[in-house]
């Protein structure tokens, strides 16, 4: 969870753009689920390191999204699965990024194999230099689509 | 698959699901980052296996080698440490039972101000998480009876 609002700036950008301002909601919570759930599981319910891991593995996140989307009232359930997985997979992404001294950081294939991936880009704990920059992406994002539906504003029926 | 038909069916085997996949990936995790007390108390067991060691203090160093505290025991590691004593790092290696030791094959200094950053990353996440879901419940009404209503078949 050390570095949500990079995850959070992330999911800005990716659903910023959609109309509805609900499916938007849900998006933004799905960008902030694996963790979420990782350190709930891992604090709150006193879980050892590796019972966490489906929350940080693209198969393994389907069935909690799933749970989480039954929730909903029924016509809007498939959106927000779709939603909650979408900005799930983008926290992953991101994740992938991290340095862990090659001992990777997602479990890409789980539950068929237990090899962790990650790509090195930056340390975790280097996070903390990208929340200036991240709080700029959010703020350009909100200027350039307020700029944007002025010139185009959403057509109304009647 | 998303309809109100066989509602709690759908649930239970959603979170079975989960709670399968956690007891699978525990079990299966345990043999492959075992905590490092682990080892040393079982060295031959654990022999040859791969180690990350998320957080470490360097307590002495020598000419190829040098002896880590790790936050439940020491090891001596060999290789040449990136930082002076007293110096933390993170590091990944291969366990040996003789000694028992650390082969390095990566590592990298930690900031001394870990903690402060840790903690101040936390307190705008924990902001984050709760400006996140103030704004989703603004759009979604919470009402746990119509749920339960719609639920039966």
């Amino acid at each position: 969870m050390a570095d949500l609002l990079v995850h959070a700036a992330s999911a800005y950008v990716a659903a910023r753009p959609l109309r509805d301002h609900r499916l938007r909601s849900i998006v933004y919570v799905g960008v902030c689920l694996p963790d979420l759930l990782y350190k709930g599981l891992l604090y709150l319910g006193g879980a050892p390191n590796y019972l966490c891991e489906p929350t940080h593995s693209p198969l393994g996140l389907l069935p909690f999204c799933y749970a989480i989307s039954l929730f909903f009232e029924e016509a809007w359930r498939k959106r927000a699965f779709g939603a909650m997985l979408g900005g799930a997979y983008l926290h992953l992404l991101l994740d992938l990024g991290k340095n862990y001294v090659g001992s990777g950081v997602i479990l890409w294939a789980f539950p068929f194999s237990m090899e962790a991936v990650e790509l090195g880009w930056y340390a975790s704990e280097d996070s903390i230099y990208l929340m200036l920059p991240a709080l700029a992406v959010i703020a350009l994002v909100e200027l350039g689509t307020g700029r944007l539906r002025r010139r185009w504003p959403l057509s109304r029926p009647g | 698959m998303f309809s109100n038909k066989g509602y709690g069916w759908k649930l239970g085997a959603a979170l079975a699901l989960i709670a399968a996949l956690g007891v699978y990936a525990a079990r299966k995790g345990e043999s492959i980052n075992p905590p490092l007390w682990r080892c040393v108390v079982e060295p031959r067991r654990w022999d040859n296996t791969v180690l990350w060691l998320p957080y470490a203090r360097v307590v002495s160093v020598h000419d190829a080698e040098f002896e880590v505290a790790a936050t439940d025991a020491k090891i001596r590691v060999t290789g040449k440490s990136p930082v002076p004593v007293g110096g933390r790092l993170t590091l990944r290696g291969i366990f040996r039972a003789d000694g028992p030791r650390i082969e390095l094959i990566e590592s990298r200094p930690l900031p001394p101000d870990l903690g402060r950053r840790r903690l101040l990353m936390e307190v705008v996440s924990v902001l984050v998480v709760l400006v996140v879901i103030a704004n989703f419940i603004r759009h979604f009404s919470i009402r746990p009876k119509v749920l339960q209503v719609e639920g039966v078949d």
